[in-house]
């Protein structure tokens, strides 16, 4: 189906490119976001990124997927704009979490409403640095490989691994805390 | 606890991180701005290849103008006193015009060039890059 599309669309049909822009554009926004932290700022980008992309589609190789390659044109420009914006300052423990920690999370985070949820997973991206929110975003929520997120963000197959295992730990360890203290919250 | 469990764990905590975009005018926006770079690929392409054809078309009619032995660029000059003779040889001034093989040369070009322009286009239509 994609292949039709991106057919037509090389072909010159401009039009038929909504249809990348439909169902890409919530995960290009999310990626987005996490790197610039501005909702104006990632729907920007995000539409500059759809535009680049129609630019050079005739450059695209198939030898990986569409989205693929949208999303590192979407992390850079995310990039190149959250660049200077804010200091990198990510000092959360990295250190492996034990099942106990693992286990309290679960549990906690099962008893709130979907808002809530919500609302304590965001709090926790915004704690980590940029590069462990789009590793986190790009192998947990958009289920890419590490293969795809080498491609998206430039950084070395052992290197991504390493570096989702200790952001995994960071978000475990900064929901253990932020749960923890709204439990005392509740119970105090 | 399994590594896969926690991953699977992370996975569902993670899912409800996904943001949509909350502009109701984005789609349009976006595509409006895609329609607008495709159409100016499409003038700019347009432009360097109705260029590129007259300047094949003047090398090729030049050639042949050439290796019929007539040398537009001498012939050029009597072009200059054109004007000259409308005022005062309208009857020469027909047979010039004719005759002139820079006219000829330019009126050939001009018509071999509206052509190729009209054959290009209606070939673009069918290939979809007018719509």
């Amino acid at each position: 189906m994609e292949d039709l599309y991106l057919r037509l669309v090389l072909e010159g049909n401009a039009s038929k490119f909504s249809y990348f822009v439909d169902k890409y554009k919530g995960m290009a926004f999310s990626i987005a976001f996490r790197i610039v932290d501005n909702r104006e700022d990632a729907e920007e980008i995000v539409q500059d990124a759809f535009l680049k992309a129609f630019r050079s589609l005739d450059k695209f190789r198939r030898d990986s997927k569409f989205s693929t390659w949208f999303y590192r044109i979407v992390v850079n420009s995310s990039l190149s704009r959250a660049r200077n914006k804010r200091p990198e300052l990510s000092n959360i423990d990295a250190e492996d979490i034990d099942d106990v920690v693992v286990e309290s999370v679960e549990s906690a985070y099962r008893s709130l409403d979907l808002l809530d949820q919500k609302k304590f997973v965001n709090q926790a991206l915004e704690e980590l640095s940029i590069e462990d929110r789009l590793l986190l975003t790009l192998y947990y929520l958009n289920e890419n490989s590490i293969d795809e997120i080498t491609e998206i963000t430039d950084i070395t197959q052992n290197n991504v691994k390493m570096k989702l295992h200790r952001a995994r730990n960071k978000m475990y360890n900064i929901l253990n805390k932020n749960l923890r203290l709204e439990i005392k919250s509740i119970l105090s | 606890m399994k590594n896969s469990n926690i991953d699977m764990l992370a996975k569902d905590i993670l899912k409800n991180s996904y943001l949509e975009v909350t502009d109701p005018d984005f789609n349009i926006t976006t595509m409006k701005k895609i329609l607008h770079e495709s159409r100016k690929q499409y003038v700019l392409e347009n432009i360097l290849l109705s260029f590129l054809i007259f300047v094949a078309v003047d090398a090729l009619i030049f050639l042949i103008l050439w290796l019929s032995g007539l040398n537009i660029f001498e012939l050029a000059a009597r072009f200059i006193g054109i004007p000259h003779e409308i005022l005062f040889h309208v009857k020469e001034l027909k047979s010039s015009i004719i005759e002139n093989a820079f006219i000829k040369y330019v009126m050939l070009s001009f018509g071999v060039v509206m052509v190729i322009l009209m054959i290009i286009e209606s070939k673009l239509k069918l290939f979809g890059r007018l719509k």
